[in-house]
């Protein structure tokens, strides 16, 4: 699946809002994700994309669904 | 606070599970009151957090009511019965006011009516028997084998509870309270929990418990959440506390030499040293009652401190040469055990268990070699510190 949908439905999911209301330029911050659905997401992360060691604190550094791409890009 | 310092406290960077006193002392030194994104603050010097362990103002945080606000989330979708909140529900450690002091006094009383010198020291004897043929062992299991057979001959376990058995739940058990663990984990632990009440057996341990606690109107759950807390609390730290303790002493032919020749004494004052050397539980947390103003900051009443107990026990302003073990070391006022009205309640079985089994063990082991073609292997754990493997061969 494509990282940045799988993205936006794992934070629509989260926050508990549908697909459409999430903005891919909105900080992170801004969905009101505490420690634990950062950590979990960034654990379903590793597994669904075969990453190895993600570190929640990258959600503070790329901090929005567009920066994460980027990163992701990065890693490939 | 955290001001312009570049210093960041951050449990994911490489190697900190091998080793995370490096960053523990830049934190000291650079910048020792940390404020994370969600709002902890962390601190890591001596003074702030004995100041803040020794304060009647301060709260264990509860780890039950934690759980039950994050059920929904957790088990969205899962089609496990969630029994996170109610196994942790009489853990001792995160409870406050007449319930933590009523369930110490009792759980004192239980806990202190075994003779925990013979049990030691038959244990002591029975583990290096157990160990004494064999070419190569792993210190990690050997402290294993050691602490279950302490831990069998009170609290009562079924046949079946086999050692492997004792080791995952007591492990998950001490995962459940660690920071920034995931939802995957936690049904991992939740599973392990609905299990675990399988590996307890009606015992005298419990009957005792049940005798003490009359009046109180518990259920089989609540007392299971009793057993499971006693089970955790002496497995893990003790095994953790006397692993690296062996492991650090093996590894320094000095000390190796000090051990086989100490007198009584010598041992005791090598003990403490030893338990502030690895101090097991590496970070507490604390909750201010009411608003506060401390460090020339105000804190909203509410605010989660996670305590750097580890840090604080190198605190060079404290320690002199903290990093090394002294066994000659007089002054030692560690915080391994906690400090104030949280003290931890087994303390002097842990420090009985290193007395008892130091001088013997030492003398034992000192035939093996350590294998340093194998890395040591460090659990992915930020509040209680475990080593999974650590293996010698004999010479």
């Amino acid at each position: 699946m494509n990282f940045k949908h799988w993205l936006i439905q794992q934070i629509a999911s989260e926050a508990s809002i549908s697909e459409k209301e999430v903005d891919c330029d909105a900080a992170f911050e801004h969905f009101n994700l505490d420690s634990l659905s950062i950590v979990s997401l960034s654990f379903e992360m590793e597994s669904k994309f075969q990453l190895e060691n993600v570190d929640p604190s990258l959600f503070s550094e790329y901090n929005t669904i567009n920066k994460l791409c980027v990163w992701m890009e990065n890693q490939q | 606070m955290d001001g312009k310092s570049t210093i960041k406290w951050n449990p994911f960077a490489p190697d900190y599970f091998n080793d995370p006193y490096p960053i523990y002392e830049l934190c000291r030194q650079h910048n020792p009151i940390q404020k994370d994104s969600f709002g902890n603050i962390f601190l890591f010097k001596y003074r702030d957090v004995a100041t803040i362990l020794e304060s009647p103002n301060f709260e264990v945080s509860t780890l039950a009511v934690y759980f039950e606000s994050k059920e929904n989330y957790i088990f969205k979708n899962s089609p496990q019965c969630p029994f996170l909140a109610k196994t942790t529900s009489k853990w001792l450690m995160y409870l406050n006011g007449e319930i933590h002091r009523k369930l110490r006094i009792a759980l004192g009383k239980v806990l202190f009516s075994y003779d925990y010198d013979r049990l030691i020291q038959e244990a002591v004897k029975d583990c290096i028997r157990h160990f004494e043929d064999v070419k190569e062992l792993d210190i990690v299991d050997f402290s294993k084998y050691f602490i279950y057979h302490i831990l069998c001959h009170f609290i009562g376990l079924k046949d079946f509870a086999s050692l492997e058995k004792v080791v995952e739940f007591s492990n998950l058990a001490a995962k459940s309270q660690d920071i920034f663990v995931s939802k995957q984990m936690y049904l991992k632990i939740n599973e392990c929990f609905i299990e675990g009440k399988g590996l307890f057996a009606e015992s005298n341990f419990k009957s005792k418990l049940i005798r003490e606690l009359d009046g109180l109107e518990f259920d089989e759950d609540d007392y299971y959440s009793l057993l499971a807390v006693t089970l955790m609390a002496f497995f893990e730290t003790s095994k953790d506390n006397l692993t690296i303790t062996l492991y650090t002493i093996l590894s320094n032919p000095n000390l190796k030499e000090f051990v086989i020749q100490a007198n009584q004494k010598e041992i005791k004052l090598l003990t403490e040293e030893c338990i502030r050397y690895v101090s097991p539980l590496q970070f507490t947390v604390r909750i201010n009652k009411n608003d506060e103003t401390i460090f020339g900051q105000h804190f909203l009443a509410g605010t989660r401190f996670i305590l750097g107990i580890a840090s604080a026990n190198r605190d060079e302003e404290i320690f002199d040469s903290p990093d090394e073990i002294n066994p000659n070391r007089q002054v030692n006022p560690h915080l391994a055990f906690g400090a104030g009205t949280h003290l931890c309640l087994g303390a002097l079985i842990a420090r009985k268990e290193i007395e008892f089994g130091l001088k013997p063990m030492v003398k034992f082991l000192q035939k093996f070699d350590i294998d340093s073609t194998q890395p040591l292997e460090w659990g992915n754990q930020i509040f209680m510190r475990t080593l999974k493997s650590a293996k010698i061969t004999l010479r």
